[in-house]
Protein backbone atom coordinates (compact mmCIF):
# COMPACT_ATOMS: atom_id res chain seq x y z
CA UNK A 1 0.00 0.00 0.00
CA UNK A 2 1.27 3.51 -0.81
CA UNK A 3 1.33 5.11 2.63
CA UNK A 4 1.87 8.62 1.23
CA UNK A 5 -1.20 8.13 -0.92
CA UNK A 6 -3.28 6.75 1.93
CA UNK A 7 -2.19 9.61 4.22
CA UNK A 8 -3.17 12.13 1.53
CA UNK A 9 -6.51 10.34 1.17
CA UNK A 10 -7.01 10.40 4.91
CA UNK A 11 -6.21 14.13 5.06
CA UNK A 12 -8.65 14.75 2.22
CA UNK A 13 -11.32 12.81 4.06
CA UNK A 14 -10.69 14.76 7.26
CA UNK A 15 -10.82 18.02 5.29
CA UNK A 16 -14.05 16.96 3.62
CA UNK A 17 -15.48 16.03 7.01
CA UNK A 18 -14.61 19.41 8.49
CA UNK A 19 -16.10 21.16 5.44
CA UNK A 20 -19.24 19.06 5.65
CA UNK A 21 -19.59 19.77 9.35
CA UNK A 22 -19.17 23.48 8.61
CA UNK A 23 -21.76 23.57 5.85
CA UNK A 24 -24.15 20.97 7.28
CA UNK A 25 -24.18 21.59 11.02
CA UNK A 26 -26.31 18.51 11.75
CA UNK A 27 -23.40 16.32 10.66
CA UNK A 28 -21.28 17.81 13.40
CA UNK A 29 -23.64 16.21 15.95
CA UNK A 30 -21.92 12.94 15.21
CA UNK A 31 -18.77 14.36 16.81
CA UNK A 32 -20.53 15.40 20.03
CA UNK A 33 -21.49 13.18 22.92
CA UNK A 34 -24.91 11.59 23.12
CA UNK A 35 -28.10 13.65 23.28
CA UNK A 36 -28.83 13.91 26.97
CA UNK A 37 -32.16 12.48 28.16
CA UNK A 38 -33.72 12.78 31.57
CA UNK A 39 -36.37 10.65 33.24
CA UNK A 40 -39.95 11.81 33.75
CA UNK A 41 -42.61 10.26 36.00
CA UNK A 42 -43.54 6.85 34.65
CA UNK A 43 -40.02 6.04 33.57
CA UNK A 44 -39.87 7.51 30.07
CA UNK A 45 -36.75 9.47 29.15
CA UNK A 46 -37.10 12.87 27.45
CA UNK A 47 -34.42 14.62 25.36
CA UNK A 48 -33.38 17.73 27.29
CA UNK A 49 -34.09 20.05 24.37
CA UNK A 50 -37.71 20.50 23.32
CA UNK A 51 -39.49 22.88 20.98
CA UNK A 52 -41.58 25.88 22.05
CA UNK A 53 -44.18 27.38 19.73
CA UNK A 54 -45.10 30.74 21.34
CA UNK A 55 -45.17 33.45 18.64
CA UNK A 56 -43.07 31.43 16.19
CA UNK A 57 -45.72 28.90 15.14
CA UNK A 58 -48.65 31.32 14.99
CA UNK A 59 -48.59 31.70 11.19
CA UNK A 60 -52.29 31.40 10.42
CA UNK A 61 -53.09 29.83 7.05
CA UNK A 62 -50.05 31.19 5.22
CA UNK A 63 -48.97 28.24 3.00
CA UNK A 64 -45.38 29.47 2.73
CA UNK A 65 -44.91 29.78 6.49
CA UNK A 66 -46.80 26.55 7.18
CA UNK A 67 -44.25 24.72 5.03
CA UNK A 68 -41.37 26.62 6.65
CA UNK A 69 -42.52 25.61 10.15
CA UNK A 70 -42.97 22.02 8.97
CA UNK A 71 -39.27 22.06 8.06
CA UNK A 72 -38.46 23.31 11.56
CA UNK A 73 -40.40 20.38 13.04
CA UNK A 74 -38.74 17.98 10.61
CA UNK A 75 -35.28 19.17 11.66
CA UNK A 76 -36.28 18.91 15.30
CA UNK A 77 -37.30 15.26 14.91
CA UNK A 78 -34.32 14.42 12.69
CA UNK A 79 -32.04 15.58 15.48
CA UNK A 80 -33.74 13.50 18.11
CA UNK A 81 -36.25 16.05 19.44
CA UNK A 82 -39.12 14.90 21.62
CA UNK A 83 -41.21 17.41 23.55
CA UNK A 84 -43.22 20.01 21.60
CA UNK A 85 -45.09 22.52 23.76
CA UNK A 86 -48.06 24.61 22.67
CA UNK A 87 -51.13 26.34 24.07
CA UNK A 88 -54.58 27.48 23.00
CA UNK A 89 -53.25 30.97 23.81
CA UNK A 90 -50.71 30.70 20.99
CA UNK A 91 -53.17 31.51 18.21
CA UNK A 92 -52.86 29.09 15.29
CA UNK A 93 -49.81 27.23 16.71
CA UNK A 94 -51.78 24.01 17.49
CA UNK A 95 -53.14 24.02 13.90
CA UNK A 96 -49.63 24.50 12.56
CA UNK A 97 -48.43 21.52 14.57
CA UNK A 98 -51.34 19.56 13.08
CA UNK A 99 -50.26 20.63 9.60
CA UNK A 100 -46.65 19.59 10.24
CA UNK A 101 -47.55 16.23 11.79
CA UNK A 102 -49.94 15.43 8.94
CA UNK A 103 -47.00 15.80 6.55
CA UNK A 104 -44.23 14.31 8.66
CA UNK A 105 -46.11 11.65 10.58
CA UNK A 106 -45.79 11.26 14.34
CA UNK A 107 -42.41 9.80 15.28
CA UNK A 108 -42.11 7.66 18.41
CA UNK A 109 -39.92 10.35 19.97
CA UNK A 110 -42.76 12.92 19.90
CA UNK A 111 -43.96 13.97 23.34
CA UNK A 112 -46.97 16.26 23.01
CA UNK A 113 -47.43 18.97 25.63
CA UNK A 114 -50.51 21.21 25.58
CA UNK A 115 -52.30 23.51 27.96
CA UNK A 116 -55.75 24.48 29.15
CA UNK A 117 -56.60 28.05 30.10
CA UNK A 118 -59.36 30.22 31.44
CA UNK A 119 -62.23 30.42 31.62
CA UNK A 120 -62.47 26.85 32.83
CA UNK A 121 -66.22 26.76 33.46
CA UNK A 122 -66.40 23.01 32.88
CA UNK A 123 -64.54 23.32 29.56
CA UNK A 124 -61.36 21.36 30.38
CA UNK A 125 -62.28 18.24 28.41
CA UNK A 126 -63.76 20.31 25.60
CA UNK A 127 -60.56 22.38 25.33
CA UNK A 128 -58.43 19.24 25.20
CA UNK A 129 -60.73 17.61 22.61
CA UNK A 130 -60.55 20.72 20.44
CA UNK A 131 -56.75 20.88 20.73
CA UNK A 132 -56.21 17.19 19.94
CA UNK A 133 -58.32 17.64 16.79
CA UNK A 134 -56.17 20.64 15.83
CA UNK A 135 -52.94 18.67 16.39
CA UNK A 136 -54.42 15.58 14.76
CA UNK A 137 -53.40 13.35 17.66
CA UNK A 138 -55.48 10.86 19.65
CA UNK A 139 -54.27 12.09 23.00
CA UNK A 140 -51.71 14.36 24.59
CA UNK A 141 -48.83 13.12 26.67
CA UNK A 142 -48.91 16.14 28.93
CA UNK A 143 -51.65 18.68 29.61
CA UNK A 144 -50.72 21.69 31.74
CA UNK A 145 -52.78 24.39 33.40
CA UNK A 146 -51.67 27.57 31.62
CA UNK A 147 -50.30 30.23 33.98
CA UNK A 148 -52.25 28.82 36.93
CA UNK A 149 -55.54 30.08 35.49
CA UNK A 150 -58.57 28.41 37.12
CA UNK A 151 -56.09 25.81 38.26
CA UNK A 152 -58.25 24.12 40.93
CA UNK A 153 -61.00 23.20 38.49
CA UNK A 154 -58.63 22.27 35.65
CA UNK A 155 -56.33 20.23 37.86
CA UNK A 156 -59.16 18.09 39.21
CA UNK A 157 -60.33 17.20 35.71
CA UNK A 158 -56.78 16.58 34.44
CA UNK A 159 -56.00 14.26 37.34
CA UNK A 160 -59.17 12.30 36.58
CA UNK A 161 -58.21 12.11 32.88
CA UNK A 162 -54.77 10.84 33.86
CA UNK A 163 -56.33 8.19 36.09
CA UNK A 164 -58.55 7.14 33.18
CA UNK A 165 -55.56 6.93 30.85
CA UNK A 166 -56.78 9.78 28.60
CA UNK A 167 -53.56 11.72 29.15
CA UNK A 168 -50.21 10.55 30.47
CA UNK A 169 -49.13 13.46 32.63
CA UNK A 170 -50.49 16.54 34.38
CA UNK A 171 -48.66 19.82 34.81
CA UNK A 172 -48.97 23.46 35.69
CA UNK A 173 -47.15 26.46 34.22
CA UNK A 174 -46.02 29.96 34.96
CA UNK A 175 -43.57 32.30 33.27
CA UNK A 176 -41.64 35.52 33.83
CA UNK A 177 -41.29 34.65 37.55
CA UNK A 178 -44.99 35.19 38.23
CA UNK A 179 -46.95 33.69 41.15
CA UNK A 180 -44.13 31.51 42.46
CA UNK A 181 -45.64 31.31 45.95
CA UNK A 182 -48.84 29.89 44.57
CA UNK A 183 -46.95 27.53 42.28
CA UNK A 184 -44.97 26.26 45.25
CA UNK A 185 -48.19 25.55 47.17
CA UNK A 186 -49.57 23.58 44.21
CA UNK A 187 -46.34 21.61 43.94
CA UNK A 188 -46.42 20.79 47.66
CA UNK A 189 -50.10 19.99 47.99
CA UNK A 190 -51.16 18.45 44.67
CA UNK A 191 -50.22 15.41 42.66
CA UNK A 192 -48.65 16.82 39.50
CA UNK A 193 -46.03 15.34 37.17
CA UNK A 194 -44.64 18.47 35.51
CA UNK A 195 -44.08 22.10 36.28
CA UNK A 196 -43.16 24.66 33.62
CA UNK A 197 -41.46 27.88 34.63
CA UNK A 198 -39.01 30.49 33.41
CA UNK A 199 -35.40 29.57 34.00
CA UNK A 200 -32.34 30.92 32.23
CA UNK A 201 -28.93 32.23 33.18
CA UNK A 202 -30.33 35.72 33.90
CA UNK A 203 -33.54 34.56 35.63
CA UNK A 204 -32.56 32.10 38.35
CA UNK A 205 -35.03 32.85 41.17
CA UNK A 206 -36.44 29.31 40.87
CA UNK A 207 -33.10 27.86 42.01
CA UNK A 208 -33.91 28.91 45.58
CA UNK A 209 -37.11 26.98 46.32
CA UNK A 210 -38.93 25.66 43.26
CA UNK A 211 -36.19 23.56 41.65
CA UNK A 212 -35.13 21.87 44.92
CA UNK A 213 -38.81 21.20 45.66
CA UNK A 214 -39.31 19.66 42.21
CA UNK A 215 -36.33 17.38 42.81
CA UNK A 216 -37.62 16.40 46.23
CA UNK A 217 -41.11 15.61 44.89
CA UNK A 218 -39.95 13.95 41.66
CA UNK A 219 -41.68 16.56 39.49
CA UNK A 220 -40.26 17.02 35.99
CA UNK A 221 -39.37 20.63 35.11
CA UNK A 222 -39.73 22.38 31.74
CA UNK A 223 -37.81 25.65 31.37
CA UNK A 224 -39.54 28.24 29.19
CA UNK A 225 -37.98 31.46 27.86
CA UNK A 226 -34.47 29.92 27.78
CA UNK A 227 -33.28 32.89 25.71
CA UNK A 228 -35.43 35.38 27.65
CA UNK A 229 -37.77 35.79 24.71
CA UNK A 230 -34.85 35.88 22.25
CA UNK A 231 -33.46 39.11 23.65
CA UNK A 232 -30.69 37.43 25.66
CA UNK A 233 -29.14 35.44 22.82
CA UNK A 234 -29.58 38.30 20.31
CA UNK A 235 -27.68 40.70 22.55
CA UNK A 236 -24.94 38.19 23.30
CA UNK A 237 -24.47 37.26 19.64
CA UNK A 238 -24.36 40.93 18.63
CA UNK A 239 -21.85 42.08 21.21
CA UNK A 240 -19.76 39.24 22.59
CA UNK A 241 -17.73 36.19 21.69
CA UNK A 242 -18.25 32.90 23.48
CA UNK A 243 -15.37 32.57 26.00
CA UNK A 244 -12.61 30.19 25.07
CA UNK A 245 -12.71 28.42 28.45
CA UNK A 246 -16.30 27.35 27.73
CA UNK A 247 -15.17 25.51 24.61
CA UNK A 248 -12.45 23.78 26.58
CA UNK A 249 -14.60 22.86 29.56
CA UNK A 250 -17.81 21.63 27.90
CA UNK A 251 -17.37 21.79 24.14
CA UNK A 252 -19.30 25.07 23.89
CA UNK A 253 -19.22 26.40 20.34
CA UNK A 254 -21.81 29.18 20.37
CA UNK A 255 -24.17 31.11 22.61
CA UNK A 256 -26.99 28.59 22.10
CA UNK A 257 -24.68 25.95 23.60
CA UNK A 258 -23.73 28.26 26.44
CA UNK A 259 -27.27 29.25 27.40
CA UNK A 260 -29.05 25.93 26.88
CA UNK A 261 -26.36 23.75 28.43
CA UNK A 262 -26.46 26.00 31.47
CA UNK A 263 -30.20 25.33 31.85
CA UNK A 264 -30.35 21.61 31.19
CA UNK A 265 -27.28 20.85 33.28
CA UNK A 266 -29.20 21.85 36.41
CA UNK A 267 -29.99 18.54 38.09
CA UNK A 268 -33.67 19.45 38.62
CA UNK A 269 -34.27 20.50 35.01
CA UNK A 270 -35.81 18.05 32.60
CA UNK A 271 -36.15 20.00 29.37
CA UNK A 272 -35.72 23.49 27.89
CA UNK A 273 -38.09 24.62 25.15
CA UNK A 274 -36.50 27.23 22.88
CA UNK A 275 -38.80 28.48 20.11
CA UNK A 276 -37.53 29.36 16.68
CA UNK A 277 -38.63 29.98 13.11
CA UNK A 278 -35.39 28.74 11.55
CA UNK A 279 -34.07 25.28 10.78
CA UNK A 280 -30.45 26.24 11.47
CA UNK A 281 -31.43 27.43 14.94
CA UNK A 282 -33.21 24.14 15.69
CA UNK A 283 -30.05 22.30 14.72
CA UNK A 284 -28.01 24.62 16.94
CA UNK A 285 -30.45 24.15 19.82
CA UNK A 286 -30.47 20.36 19.50
CA UNK A 287 -26.71 20.26 19.48
CA UNK A 288 -26.72 22.01 22.84
CA UNK A 289 -28.48 18.99 24.30
CA UNK A 290 -25.46 16.79 23.62
CA UNK A 291 -22.91 15.96 26.25
CA UNK A 292 -20.56 17.09 27.70
CA UNK A 293 -22.42 19.36 30.09
CA UNK A 294 -20.87 21.96 32.42
CA UNK A 295 -20.05 20.89 35.96
CA UNK A 296 -21.42 22.78 38.97
CA UNK A 297 -18.17 24.74 39.24
CA UNK A 298 -18.36 25.63 35.56
CA UNK A 299 -22.00 26.68 35.91
CA UNK A 300 -20.97 29.14 38.60
CA UNK A 301 -18.25 30.47 36.33
CA UNK A 302 -20.83 30.86 33.55
CA UNK A 303 -23.07 32.94 35.85
CA UNK A 304 -20.15 35.18 36.81
CA UNK A 305 -19.16 35.56 33.17
CA UNK A 306 -22.63 36.66 32.03
CA UNK A 307 -22.93 39.03 35.01
CA UNK A 308 -19.62 40.61 34.02
CA UNK A 309 -20.70 41.43 30.45
CA UNK B 1 -43.26 41.74 42.51
CA UNK B 2 -46.57 42.83 41.01
CA UNK B 3 -47.47 40.52 38.09
CA UNK B 4 -48.12 43.45 35.77
CA UNK B 5 -44.59 44.75 36.26
CA UNK B 6 -43.25 41.54 34.73
CA UNK B 7 -45.06 42.02 31.40
CA UNK B 8 -43.32 43.51 28.41
CA UNK B 9 -45.00 44.97 25.35
CA UNK B 10 -43.93 41.98 23.23
CA UNK B 11 -45.84 39.64 25.57
CA UNK B 12 -49.06 41.03 24.06
CA UNK B 13 -48.05 40.44 20.44
CA UNK B 14 -48.55 36.72 19.71
CA UNK B 15 -46.44 36.51 16.54
CA UNK B 16 -42.92 37.29 15.36
CA UNK B 17 -42.15 40.26 13.08
CA UNK B 18 -41.48 38.03 10.05
CA UNK B 19 -44.99 36.57 10.37
CA UNK B 20 -46.48 40.08 10.40
CA UNK B 21 -44.45 41.25 7.38
CA UNK B 22 -45.49 38.11 5.54
CA UNK B 23 -49.13 38.92 6.36
CA UNK B 24 -48.74 42.32 4.71
CA UNK B 25 -47.13 40.63 1.72
CA UNK B 26 -49.99 38.12 1.40
CA UNK B 27 -52.59 40.88 1.46
CA UNK B 28 -50.70 42.81 -1.21
CA UNK B 29 -50.32 39.71 -3.39
CA UNK B 30 -53.99 38.83 -3.06
CA UNK B 31 -55.58 42.23 -3.56
CA UNK B 32 -53.29 43.99 -6.02
CA UNK B 33 -54.31 46.18 -7.96
CA UNK B 34 -57.12 47.16 -5.59
CA UNK B 35 -54.57 49.51 -4.02
CA UNK B 36 -54.82 51.94 -6.92
CA UNK B 37 -58.56 52.69 -6.72
CA UNK B 38 -58.36 52.63 -2.91
CA UNK B 39 -55.72 55.39 -2.85
CA UNK B 40 -57.54 57.27 -5.62
CA UNK B 41 -60.72 57.31 -3.52
CA UNK B 42 -58.71 58.52 -0.53
CA UNK B 43 -57.15 61.36 -2.55
CA UNK B 44 -60.62 62.30 -3.84
CA UNK B 45 -61.91 62.44 -0.26
CA UNK B 46 -59.05 64.76 0.66
CA UNK B 47 -59.65 67.05 -2.33
CA UNK B 48 -63.39 67.21 -1.60
CA UNK B 49 -62.63 68.01 2.04
CA UNK B 50 -60.40 70.91 0.97
CA UNK B 51 -63.20 72.15 -1.29
CA UNK B 52 -65.64 72.10 1.60
CA UNK B 53 -67.72 69.12 0.43
CA UNK B 54 -67.99 67.55 3.89
CA UNK B 55 -70.76 65.11 3.01
CA UNK B 56 -68.90 63.45 0.11
CA UNK B 57 -65.53 63.53 1.88
CA UNK B 58 -66.95 61.64 4.85
CA UNK B 59 -68.85 59.22 2.61
CA UNK B 60 -65.69 58.40 0.66
CA UNK B 61 -63.73 57.62 3.85
CA UNK B 62 -66.22 54.95 4.92
CA UNK B 63 -65.35 52.21 2.34
CA UNK B 64 -61.68 52.24 3.42
CA UNK B 65 -62.70 51.40 7.01
CA UNK B 66 -65.03 48.70 5.79
CA UNK B 67 -62.38 47.04 3.59
CA UNK B 68 -59.65 47.35 6.26
CA UNK B 69 -62.00 45.84 8.81
CA UNK B 70 -63.18 42.98 6.64
CA UNK B 71 -60.07 42.20 4.59
CA UNK B 72 -57.27 43.03 6.97
CA UNK B 73 -58.70 42.35 10.42
CA UNK B 74 -61.32 39.67 9.95
CA UNK B 75 -59.80 37.77 7.04
CA UNK B 76 -56.10 37.88 7.94
CA UNK B 77 -55.13 39.49 11.23
CA UNK B 78 -57.69 37.51 13.27
CA UNK B 79 -55.81 34.34 12.22
CA UNK B 80 -52.85 35.56 14.27
CA UNK B 81 -54.46 37.58 17.04
CA UNK B 82 -57.81 36.84 18.69
CA UNK B 83 -58.24 40.60 19.15
CA UNK B 84 -58.32 40.94 15.35
CA UNK B 85 -62.04 40.16 15.22
CA UNK B 86 -62.72 42.93 17.78
CA UNK B 87 -60.59 45.35 15.80
CA UNK B 88 -62.61 44.36 12.73
CA UNK B 89 -65.84 45.30 14.50
CA UNK B 90 -64.35 48.65 15.53
CA UNK B 91 -63.40 49.38 11.92
CA UNK B 92 -66.87 48.46 10.65
CA UNK B 93 -68.37 50.68 13.38
CA UNK B 94 -66.16 53.58 12.22
CA UNK B 95 -67.35 53.04 8.64
CA UNK B 96 -70.96 53.20 9.86
CA UNK B 97 -70.22 56.33 11.88
CA UNK B 98 -68.63 58.08 8.90
CA UNK B 99 -71.63 57.22 6.72
CA UNK B 100 -74.04 58.44 9.40
CA UNK B 101 -72.08 61.69 9.68
CA UNK B 102 -72.10 62.04 5.89
CA UNK B 103 -75.88 61.66 5.83
CA UNK B 104 -76.31 64.25 8.54
CA UNK B 105 -73.62 66.57 7.19
CA UNK B 106 -76.05 69.45 6.85
CA UNK B 107 -76.68 69.53 10.58
CA UNK B 108 -73.16 68.89 11.90
CA UNK B 109 -70.55 71.50 12.67
CA UNK B 110 -68.52 71.41 9.48
CA UNK B 111 -65.69 73.64 8.39
CA UNK B 112 -65.68 75.37 5.03
CA UNK B 113 -62.69 75.51 2.68
CA UNK B 114 -60.66 77.37 5.32
CA UNK B 115 -56.99 78.11 4.77
CA UNK B 116 -56.32 77.92 8.52
CA UNK B 117 -53.33 76.17 10.04
CA UNK B 118 -55.33 73.12 11.13
CA UNK B 119 -56.55 72.62 7.56
CA UNK B 120 -52.98 72.60 6.29
CA UNK B 121 -51.94 70.21 9.04
CA UNK B 122 -54.85 67.89 8.25
CA UNK B 123 -54.11 68.00 4.52
CA UNK B 124 -50.40 67.30 5.06
CA UNK B 125 -51.04 64.35 7.40
CA UNK B 126 -53.62 62.85 5.01
CA UNK B 127 -51.44 63.38 1.93
CA UNK B 128 -48.38 61.84 3.57
CA UNK B 129 -50.44 58.83 4.61
CA UNK B 130 -52.07 58.37 1.20
CA UNK B 131 -48.97 58.82 -0.93
CA UNK B 132 -45.96 58.51 1.38
CA UNK B 133 -46.98 55.60 3.61
CA UNK B 134 -46.67 52.88 0.95
CA UNK B 135 -43.13 54.07 0.27
CA UNK B 136 -41.92 53.52 3.83
CA UNK B 137 -41.46 49.80 3.23
CA UNK B 138 -39.35 50.55 0.15
CA UNK B 139 -37.26 53.14 2.01
CA UNK B 140 -36.49 50.88 4.99
CA UNK B 141 -35.43 48.08 2.66
CA UNK B 142 -38.38 45.72 3.12
CA UNK B 143 -39.55 46.22 -0.48
CA UNK B 144 -42.87 47.31 -1.93
CA UNK B 145 -44.34 43.87 -1.31
CA UNK B 146 -44.55 44.91 2.36
CA UNK B 147 -46.07 48.31 1.56
CA UNK B 148 -49.07 49.44 3.60
CA UNK B 149 -51.77 51.23 1.65
CA UNK B 150 -54.82 53.32 2.50
CA UNK B 151 -58.01 51.27 2.25
CA UNK B 152 -56.34 47.89 2.72
CA UNK B 153 -54.13 48.33 5.75
CA UNK B 154 -55.33 49.91 8.97
CA UNK B 155 -52.46 52.30 9.82
CA UNK B 156 -52.55 54.48 6.65
CA UNK B 157 -56.35 54.26 6.66
CA UNK B 158 -56.54 55.62 10.21
CA UNK B 159 -53.90 58.31 9.63
CA UNK B 160 -55.43 59.64 6.39
CA UNK B 161 -58.86 59.66 8.05
CA UNK B 162 -57.51 61.72 10.96
CA UNK B 163 -56.22 64.33 8.50
CA UNK B 164 -59.49 64.60 6.55
CA UNK B 165 -61.58 64.74 9.73
CA UNK B 166 -59.52 67.63 11.06
CA UNK B 167 -60.34 69.54 7.87
CA UNK B 168 -64.09 68.91 7.74
CA UNK B 169 -65.33 68.56 11.31
CA UNK B 170 -65.45 70.66 14.47
CA UNK B 171 -66.34 70.32 18.15
CA UNK B 172 -67.77 67.17 19.77
CA UNK B 173 -68.56 65.65 16.36
CA UNK B 174 -64.88 65.82 15.46
CA UNK B 175 -63.84 64.10 18.70
CA UNK B 176 -66.47 61.41 18.24
CA UNK B 177 -65.16 60.67 14.74
CA UNK B 178 -61.50 60.81 15.90
CA UNK B 179 -61.92 58.33 18.74
CA UNK B 180 -61.51 54.99 16.91
CA UNK B 181 -58.77 56.21 14.52
CA UNK B 182 -56.76 57.61 17.45
CA UNK B 183 -57.17 54.42 19.51
CA UNK B 184 -56.10 52.38 16.49
CA UNK B 185 -53.03 54.57 15.93
CA UNK B 186 -51.97 53.92 19.54
CA UNK B 187 -52.49 50.15 19.10
CA UNK B 188 -50.73 50.21 15.72
CA UNK B 189 -47.68 52.00 17.10
CA UNK B 190 -47.46 49.76 20.18
CA UNK B 191 -47.60 46.67 17.96
CA UNK B 192 -44.80 48.01 15.77
CA UNK B 193 -42.74 49.05 18.82
CA UNK B 194 -43.04 45.50 20.17
CA UNK B 195 -41.71 44.25 16.83
CA UNK B 196 -38.85 46.77 16.86
CA UNK B 197 -40.04 48.31 13.59
CA UNK B 198 -38.51 51.59 12.44
CA UNK B 199 -41.97 52.85 11.37
CA UNK B 200 -43.38 52.42 14.88
CA UNK B 201 -43.67 56.11 15.84
CA UNK B 202 -45.65 57.16 12.75
CA UNK B 203 -49.25 56.29 13.72
CA UNK B 204 -48.77 57.65 17.24
CA UNK B 205 -47.11 60.82 15.91
CA UNK B 206 -49.99 61.39 13.48
CA UNK B 207 -52.58 60.88 16.23
CA UNK B 208 -50.70 63.29 18.51
CA UNK B 209 -50.45 65.95 15.80
CA UNK B 210 -54.15 65.72 14.92
CA UNK B 211 -55.32 65.61 18.55
CA UNK B 212 -53.02 68.53 19.41
CA UNK B 213 -54.24 70.57 16.45
CA UNK B 214 -57.88 69.88 17.36
CA UNK B 215 -57.30 71.01 20.94
CA UNK B 216 -55.39 74.12 19.83
CA UNK B 217 -58.16 75.04 17.39
CA UNK B 218 -60.82 74.57 20.08
CA UNK B 219 -58.89 76.83 22.46
CA UNK B 220 -58.46 79.48 19.76
CA UNK B 221 -62.16 79.27 18.91
CA UNK B 222 -63.10 79.58 22.58
CA UNK B 223 -60.90 82.66 23.03
CA UNK B 224 -62.34 84.25 19.88
CA UNK B 225 -65.86 83.68 21.15
CA UNK B 226 -64.97 85.31 24.49
CA UNK B 227 -63.46 88.32 22.73
CA UNK B 228 -66.55 88.51 20.52
CA UNK B 229 -68.74 88.53 23.66
CA UNK B 230 -66.86 91.50 25.14
CA UNK B 231 -66.91 93.57 21.94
Amino acid sequence: MDHRHSRRTALKLIGAGIAAAWWMPHLSLANSGALLRKPIPGGRQLPVIGLGTWQTFNVGRDPQLLDARTEVVRAFFEHGGGLVDSSPMYGSAPDVMGYALARLGTPDSLYTAEKVWSPAGGSTREQIGDLSARWGVDRFDLVQVHNLTDWREHLGVLQQMRADGEIAHVGITTSHGRRHDQLERVMREHDIDFVQLTYNITHRQVEERLLPLAQEKGIAVIANRPYDGGRLIRNLKRRHEVPQWAAEEFDCRNWADFLLKFIVSHPALTCAIPATTRVEHVVENMRAGHEPMPTQATRERMIRHIASL
Amino acid sequence: MNDWQTYRLEDFVPFTPDIYWRLLERINETFWPLHVPAVAIGITALVLALRGNTRMALALLAPAWLTSGILFHWTYYAELNWAGSWFGWAFVAQAALLLALALSAGSIKAQGPSKGLSTWIGATVAAVSLIGYPLIAAINGAGLSHAETYGLHPDPTAIATLGVLLIVLRGPTLWLALLIPIVWCVIGSLTLIAMDSSGAPMPLAAATIIAGSSIARSIRGHKKMKRGGRD
